[in-house]
């Protein structure tokens, strides 16, 4: 296990840092001066050219690169052109926030899809499973914003049960913090990930009750339907962890959209005012944490493997050359 | 003890299995065999409930007097695992990957008795020491696919008579295994089935091991029970000319000096396969693969007695059973 951490996190490094040198380059060359926005479009090109040499951006691109990874490191990203902000500490302000809207929605829908795929594999040929996949079906297709307005309508404006949208931070009240965030896990699980999930746990929960060490657990003394849960559960989770991760690039576009419903201080509503105001080191940083995040989920997806399966903590030790 | 009456086992319209009668009694071993195709894993399987979904059982099977079909699911869990134990084909794949081996054995215990966690660890072990599994307690804490073939096989037996059952359902259990692993777990089976009084449905493909584990054989052929009774008796001098095909086929059976003639031929096969489901002749099933079927064979051939504890169903069998003469081959 030790060994498969380790190199898994080998991975994780390398990766970021290749991530970090395309996000870099690819802003280099989508152009749109700072400058401009900042002094307007009437400024003489001698202020604009003044403005980039102070902001730094007349240096060469490695410079700019280095400094801009050192300030990560430090934790020094300097100050927002536009709204003025020390980002790096905006950053982390808001990280709790996006962290705890996505990790809740992850572990929800897994439990959930866990539960119903299982469920309606175990009534495959009965309406009650046909309904679940209906119900699915029909998650999948709604989209999140919409979900998101739905809920707001019904349960905050109409029953008056949970705010409408907005932010109570975990330091202020955490009971205020699960209220502002229910409604947004709500919108991101049934539209996105639980749907999926449930329906991939259906597929290969069908797969696994045909397997022989169902039989035997039922030759033990077991229901068909104790057997899926004590043999069958961990066994489709294996498969699960692999959508989980296909799954990681839905789960930030859900975020950043439910941040937007529901008026959130997350870093989705921070990444989408820095795109409008050209503001070029918040995007990049914003978009090299995105990367970060979801390889530090995909790093922990593989460590869930191998807690999952013993057959792969045994590859490993065996120095095998395969995943 | 285990009373099987008029079983039939149908998927959609096809009858696939059609047992009229057959007994187990008390401690005693009894091989089903057939080819594959035959029903005999789908017999086996269907006496306690385990058959596939799609499969419908009608008739009755007895079990110390309770009757088995149309039970409810509970009740035929509760039966499995405490009055019948089952071990199976592929050891590997029969147990769960994700499970330590000692785990899955305990859990056979847990279901069907309370006991402290000592006390498991305890029976397990014990359990383990029954069938022969070397370092048991280091053995408990792997994973299936970290043992051998032969030792997932002794787990899978643990498993099965970790209540003492009084029913040992054996489906071709050796058949995934080396040779020299099958003969130990072989001896073992034989030798926990006399010790506990323990009864054992051996269903196989293979007259030979059929023959060195149960008194009693059971031929089956496209669902039907062709020749029943003594292992040594049906194998030595068959009736049906089924059994005879199936016991030429098998060099192993023949004595020694016969297999000296037969060096260097070609050994005899059985022509054909075993009818799909819906497939079969009328009449006797297997006359379109029968060297000796004549215009009498388009009726169902009935069951005649050859004395109290054998019986077979042929119109030209390979024995006259009233002049007693024997046939040639």
């Amino acid at each position: 296990m030790g060994r498969l951490i380790l190199r898994k996190a080998v991975v994780l490094v390398v990766s970021a840092l290749a991530g970090s040198i395309v996000v870099f380059l690819l802003l280099r060359l989508l152009g749109g001066d700072v400058a401009t926005v900042i002094l307007g479009p009437g400024a003489s090109p001698e202020a604009r050219a003044e403005l980039r040499s102070e902001l730094g951006l007349d240096r060469s691109l490695i410079e700019q690169y280095l400094s801009w990874m050192g300030g990560l490191v430090r934790g020094d990203l300097g100050r927002s052109y536009a709204a003025g902000y020390d980002i790096f500490s905006e950053i982390v302000a808001r990280l709790s926030l996006t962290v705890s809207l996505a990790a809740t929605a992850l572990i929800l829908s897994w439990i959930v899809g866990l539960a119903l795929g299982t469920y309606s594999a175990l009534h495959l040929e009965e309406k009650r499973g046909g309904a679940i996949d209906l119900i699915a079906q029909l998650g999948i297709s709604i989209p999140t914003f919409w979900a998101g307005l739905l809920l707001i309508t019904f349960v905050s404006v109409q029953l008056g049960w949970l705010p409408t949208g907005g932010y109570v931070p975990w330091s202020e009240s955490v009971t205020g913090a699960i209220r502002s965030l229910i409604l947004p896990v709500l919108a991101i699980s049934v539209t996105v990930l639980a749907p999926v999930f449930s329906r991939y746990v259906r597929s290969s929960m069908v797969e696994v009750l045909r397997e022989d060490y169902i039989r035997t657990a039922m030759a033990k003394g077991r229901t068909l339907r104790q057997a899926a849960v004590t043999h069958g559960i961990r066994n489709a989770s294996i498969a699960l962890v692999t959508v989980a991760t296909l799954q990681l690039g839905s789960i930030v576009t859900g975020v950043v959209v439910v941040e937007m419903v529901f008026t959130l201080p997350g870093l989705g509503r921070m990444m989408i005012t820095a795109v409008t105001s050209r503001e070029v080191v918040v995007v990049q940083s914003l978009a090299f944490l995105t990367i970060l995040f979801v390889l530090v989920l995909h790093f922990l997806m593989d460590i869930a493997y191998g807690l999952l399966d013993p057959r792969v903590r045994d590859a490993e030790k065996a120095g095998s050359h395969g995943r | 003890m285990l009373t099987i009456r008029d079983l039939t086992i149908h998927v959609g319209n096809n009858q696939i299995v059609g047992i009229d009668e057959l007994d187990i009694e008390r401690g005693a071993r009894l091989g089903l065999v057939g080819e594959s195709g035959s029903g005999k894993t789908m017999t086996a399987m269907s006496l306690v409930g385990l058959q596939h979904r799609d499969c419908r059982v009608t008739g009755s099977v007895q079990f110390d007097g309770r009757e088995l079909i149309g039970c409810g699911e509970k009740d035929l869990a509760r039966i499995r695992g405490s009055d019948v134990g089952m071990i199976f084909q592929d050891p590997l794949r029969a147990l769960n990957p994700t499970m330590r081996v000692g785990r899955q054995i305990g859990e056979a215990i847990r279901l069907h008795a309370r006991t402290s966690r000592a006390q498991l660890r305890a029976r397990v072990h014990d359990l383990m020491t029954q069938v022969r599994l070397p370092d048991p307690d280091r053995l408990a804490r792997c994973y299936p696919h970290q043992l051998s073939g032969g030792q997932q096989q002794r787990v899978l037996i643990a498993m099965a008579i970790a209540c003492d059952p009084k029913l040992l359902i054996a489906d071709e259990p050796t058949t995934a295994l080396d040779v020299t692993v099958q003969k130990e777990i072989l001896d073992l089976l034989v030798r926990l089935s006399s010790e506990k009084q323990m009864a054992m449905l051996f269903v196989s493909h293979d007259l030979g091991v059929v023959r060195a584990v149960s008194e009693q054989v059971a031929v089956l052929y496209s669902g039907r029970l062709v020749e029943v009774g003594p292992s040594d008796a049906v194998i030595g001098d068959p009736r049906h000319r089924y059994t005879e095909a199936l016991v030429a086929a098998n060099p192993g059976l023949i004595s020694s000096d016969e297999t000296d003639v037969l060096i260097g031929q070609p050994l005899p096969t059985i022509t054909g396969s075993v009818p799909a489901p819906g497939a079969a002749p009328s009449g006797c099933a297997f006359r379109n693969r029968c060297a000796y079927a004549t215009d009498a064979c388009e009726a169902v051939p009935p069951m005649k007695n050859v004395d109290s504890e054998r019986r077979f169903t042929c119109w030209n069998p390979s024995v006259d059973v009233k002049a007693g003469s024997h046939g040639t081959r």
